[in-house]
């Protein structure tokens, strides 16, 4: 039976490393928050996309193309946050030559959020903004570390919520602050 | 694998039920088999654990494969325990590990170390692999194990 939706996309592996087991442990963890089939095409070997050992084991490394299908009804939003994780490095901050800008955690939820159809609202510290909105995200103006809320309502808002409350209970992959978190309760 | 697998550093009566636990007592394998001084444990304790914040390394299955890069060593080290109840890694199936593969490796070997953690991904996605070494008797069998299936 052919299922509802199809969506692909290819991107660009940046990781000096390539995909190791922090960008495959992301991706994978992501792909699981959507009842479509995904599939990763990489080196000519296709795996799912919901396995990690799978993952880590096609050895994906920088400079090579990576090919992401998914079918089923989520399949479009599936894709767009997938492709947006690995377009940014998946999240990994000390294995890419870029800055690591203040304020990106504001980015990668406006992005991220704006693959969903779903009405998507924040509320930090009693104020409340469009998550889709960057301008507005800025303007309410919180840490990665933050207490946020959130208030989804819409056709995709079970997938939605789940990625919203997996980004920022991860501080929204600030993996400075990720560390941190950890010594801390190490301590206590 | 088997040019970073030292002897003695394979535990198949793994207790430790934790996470760190587990880690810890795959770390002083390396000091009881004078691979690693006794003080250098805290540091490559530290910087394990802060790789574990960024994401868990539990990659299904059943295995994990905790690793960090520690200043200070010369070469890679691995060790592997076996744990027959299986330790919380919190892995993504949500499953128990049973099978841990520590690697930790100098800074300046980063392309070998990311070959490694390639190859222990293969061999633990390989049923046979996990049907044996659930088996083996002595850690001499789980040494050859591992050599053998890493080919």
């Amino acid at each position: 039976m052919r299922k509802s939706g199809a969506e692909r996309a290819e991107v660009v592996i940046r990781n000096r490393m390539g995909f190791h087991v922090r960008p495959v442990q992301r991706f994978a963890t992501m792909a699981r928050m959507f009842q479509a089939d995904v599939e990763v095409q990489l080196r000519g070997r296709a795996v799912p996309g919901k396995s990690v050992i799978n993952l880590v084991s096609l050895g994906g490394r920088c400079g090579d193309k990576m090919r992401i299908a998914a079918e089923g009804d989520d399949a479009r939003q599936c894709v767009g946050v997938l492709a947006y994780l690995a377009e940014n490095s998946f999240f990994v901050e000390d294995d890419v030559d870029a800055e690591n800008r203040p304020g990106r955690h504001l980015e990668r939820l406006a992005r991220m959020a704006s693959c969903f159809e779903s009405d998507i609202r924040i509320t930090v510290d009693g104020q409340t903004a469009d998550a889709k909105n960057l301008d507005s995200l800025r303007r309410l103006g919180f840490g990665p570390d933050e207490v946020a809320q959130f208030d989804v309502t819409g056709q995709d808002a079970e997938q939605a919520r789940a990625l919203m409350e997996n980004l920022a209970a991860s501080c929204f992959y600030v993996e400075e602050l990720m560390a941190a978190r950890a010594r801390k309760a190490a301590r206590q | 694998m088997a040019d970073y697998l030292c002897d003695g550093v394979v535990s198949l009566s793994l207790d430790a039920r934790k996470r760190d636990e587990a880690i810890r007592t795959l770390l002083e394998l390396f000091v009881t088999n004078k691979l690693m001084a006794t003080g250098a444990t805290g540091k490559a304790m530290t910087a394990v654990l802060a790789r574990e914040a960024l994401g868990s390394t539990a990659i299904g299955r059943g295995a994990a494969v905790p690793h960090a890069r520690v200043e200070g060593l010369d070469r890679i080290l691995m060790a592997f325990g076996y744990s027959v109840k299986g330790v919380e890694f919190s892995a993504l199936d949500g499953q128990p590990v049973h099978e841990v593969f520590l690697v930790i490796a100098p800074p300046s070997m980063a392309t070998e170390y990311m070959d490694v953690l390639q190859r222990i991904s293969r061999l633990v996605q390989d049923d046979d692999f996990r049907r044996f070494v659930a088996r083996v008797k002595n850690r001499q069998e789980a040494m050859d194990l591992i050599k053998e299936m890493d080919k």
